[in-house]
């Protein structure tokens, strides 16, 4: 679709992962390009943190292979190793370390040496506003600072890839905020980032790329205006009128945006509609105005809470199922 | 990449040392345990005294003895009971605290996890044998235990230290929760301690005789008694436990003589053991601790444990021929050897239950056939304690 030019970082062929009889993921084919945000979507189950897992090097791919930078992961792991930093969704802090202490460790274990460990514990601390805390012990930092942290911890070894496994749950909106600004400011270094995430929108303003996953399956992979274009067809609105029903069934059914509707009676007699609808907001003023001139009393007419994944979703529902 | 090839510590021996050793609660323990051994030894000096005040014997040496047994026994009931509530959390502590698979994405081998992990802990556990070592010493105020069977004592505790860490290690990298690894990490070395005691009182009790002392061979008690028992005037310690005393008795006691050999220590036996049962075991936890291909052994990684494995008991069985010739192959002398038909062992004097350690028993005074009753020597038993011991230097080991 996309990465005909695009050279891609990360390939997956085929890849399956199975526990026993439950597949988790089933023949996944991904491209995640060089120094893109990609965004990979779905419910919870659908996955997303399986590959991540394979794709880090924790779990064995039951078949399919690996390709970070068209080097095999199986045969290079060593390599690629250091090429890539992991964050996983639940992490723990180790009791009684210091900050920075913390951070020196994992540089250690990375091999740097004393001088540019140091360096590069204060750099990091720096990049995800954590300085203060420097000499705090890492379990009285908050979710947020810990999130921050276990960030900096991936990113000691200055990999040129990132996977992040729900780098947002768990936190206000201000951090959440400053946890996309940070994604911003290291794509804008020139890294790949891997995100999964169950929200669309969160991943809307933040993502290039997105792709999302339902049971295992790819079921698209898209750019982000791709997708967010597809998912705008697919709008719904609550329409609620007084009085009788049926006019306003002919109505809408004749009207080209609407796609479906369903009704549901009410004991006072207000009906309330329920319409799958793939126009704009014009589309959607002139079906409303077109209501008003046949004299329909329209008590209330809106759109429902666009949950843009869970409306991908059921669009592609007939790819899944 | 940028590793540098100078030589940097194991980062997880650095990490575990900076968080364990942090705050007050290493020293608490450090000093709670000396104070609770020194509590120990001072009951035990008190009792010896007592025991021991219408005694003819010397009464120094013996106070010696009795500190140095109590504090050697005092140093491994601590090991056992500290050693696996710390290395039984090590691996899945950071699998509960979901910090593992963070360590795993690192370049760091899970070997080197695995080594630096037990190298943390039992650097922890040893501190609190090395630091009873100066009270130790205070043996040497009394005199009666010679340096080479602390040195030998050390050696059996430090192993047994390991063995039990090991242990823990590998239940914490088989379960992976901390709770059950530790509980079966303490059942498997109670087992280890007791088990043998308990099953040969068991065969004990059925056959109503003294049950053969191989049964106790496993056991660290015995382990560690075999090593200190050529210092030890098992009769002390049994009088001053007069309760207790025939179980001290028969631990500290060397089985009879054989009728070929002088019979080795308990020790030659458990410490190559222990030590199998170490690196098997560590071994098994190298793998355990791998995230992926657990079991896929390839077939140099197999080469490498069977040349490990097979290397080590051929040090071990090189050890058993070089002392041969102070244990086996001893020349029994007989003034009439070619008269073998009438052969038969004498009941051996030394060899009774809670009956001095075999002091004296330079071969060629002991000679075993029947034909030359005049050979035997007088009990041994009046024998003062000190030229024993420097006889038997010579001989037993």
């Amino acid at each position: 679709m996309f990465s005909k030019q695009v050279s891609a970082s990360i390939i997956t062929r085929e890849l399956t992962r199975s526990y026993g009889k439950l597949v988790a993921v089933d023949h996944l084919n991904l491209k995640i390009p060089d120094n893109s945000l990609f965004g990979l979507i779905g419910p919870n189950g659908a996955g997303k943190t399986t590959t991540l897992r394979m794709l880090a090097g924790l779990l064995e791919p039951t078949s399919g292979e690996i390709r970070v930078n068209e080097l095999s992961a199986k045969q290079y792991w060593h390599e690629i190793q250091w090429q890539i930093g992991f964050m996983p969704d639940f992490f723990g802090v180790y009791e009684d370390l210091l900050v920075w202490e913390y951070l020196d460790f994992f540089a250690r274990c990375y091999k740097l040496e004393a001088r540019r460990r140091k360096q590069v514990t204060q750099e990091l601390l720096d990049l995800v506003d954590l300085s203060e805390k420097r000499e705090a012990f890492v379990h009285t930092l908050s979710r947020g600072m810990r999130q921050r942290l276990c960030l900096a911890h991936a990113l000691i070894h200055d990999p040129q890839i990132l996977l992040l496994d729900e780098p947002a749950s768990g936190l206000d909106p201000r951090a959440r905020v400053e946890m996309r600004e940070l994604l911003r400011e290291l794509r804008n270094m020139g890294k790949t980032i891997l995100l999964s995430s169950h929200i669309l929108t969160e991943l809307a303003e933040l993502c290039d790329h997105v792709a999302i996953m339902e049971r295992g399956r790819l079921i698209t992979s898209a750019p982000i205006e791709e997708i967010l274009r597809r998912a705008r067809e697919h709008r719904r609105f609550t329409l609620q009128i007084l009085g009788e029903y049926s006019l306003v069934e002919e109505i809408l059914h004749k009207s080209p945006p609407v796609r479906n509707i369903t009704y549901e009676a009410s004991p006072d007699s207000r009906g309330r509609f329920e319409i799958e609808f793939s126009g704009d907001d014009e589309a959607a003023a002139d079906l409303l105005e077109s209501l008003i001139a046949r004299k329909v009393r329209v008590a209330a007419f809106g759109e429902l809470d666009n949950n843009l994944e869970e409306a991908f979703l059921s669009l592609t529902k007939g790819e899944v199922a | 990449m940028n590793a540098a090839n100078r030589w940097e510590p194991n980062p997880i021996i650095v990490k575990e040392l900076r968080s364990r050793m942090r705050g007050m609660r290493a020293f608490a323990i450090l000093t709670g345990s000396l104070i609770v051994m020194g509590g120990f030894i001072y009951a035990l000096f008190r009792m010896t005294i007592a025991s021991t005040q219408y005694t003819s014997s010397p009464i120094s040496p013996l106070v010696g003895q009795m500190l140095f047994a109590g504090l050697a026994f005092m140093e491994l009931i601590l090991v056992a009971a500290i050693t696996p509530s710390v290395t039984s959390g090590e691996i899945s502590g950071e699998k509960e605290k979901q910090t593992y698979e963070m360590l795993l994405t690192t370049p760091l081998s899970p070997s080197k996890i695995l080594w630096g992990k037990l190298v943390a802990s039992l650097s922890y556990v040893l501190l609190l044998v090395f630091a009873a070592v100066p009270m130790a010493s205070l043996v040497f105020i009394f005199g009666g235990v010679a340096l080479r069977d602390m040195l030998k004592t050390l050696i059996v505790l430090v192993v047994v230290t390991v063995l039990f860490g090991v242990i823990g290690i590998f239940m914490s990298a088989l379960f992976g929760r901390s709770g059950r690894a530790t509980v079966l990490a303490y059942l498997l070395i109670a087992i280890l301690l007791f088990g043998p005691l308990f099953i040969a009182v068991l065969v004990g009790v059925l056959k109503q005789a003294d049950p053969p002392y191989w049964i106790m061979m496993s056991s660290p008690i015995t382990v560690l008694s075999s090593a200190f028992a050529p210092s030890v005037n098992t009769q002390n310690i049994t009088s001053t436990f007069w309760m207790l005393g025939n179980p001290f008795g028969w631990l500290l006691g060397n089985p009879p003589i054989s009728l070929t050999s002088i019979p080795r220590p308990a020790y030659h036996l458990g410490l190559p053991i222990y030590g199998l049962v170490t690196i098997i075991l560590y071994m098994a936890s190298a793998r355990l601790v791998r995230p992926i291909r657990r079991w896929r052994i390839q077939w140099s990684e197999a080469a490498l444990a069977g040349i490990i494995v097979c290397s080590y008991i051929g040090i071990v069985a090189m050890g058993y021929l070089a002392t041969t010739n102070r244990y086996e192959n001893i020349q029994i002398v007989s003034p009439q050897p070619e008269t073998p038909e009438g052969l038969s062992i004498t009941p051996n004097p030394v060899g009774e239950p809670g009956g001095a350690p075999n002091s004296g028993e330079t071969p060629a005074a002991y000679p075993v056939f029947e034909e030359t009753p005049v050979v035997t020597p007088e009990s041994p038993y009046p024998a003062p304690k000190g030229s024993d011991y420097s006889d038997m230097t010579q001989v037993m080991d």
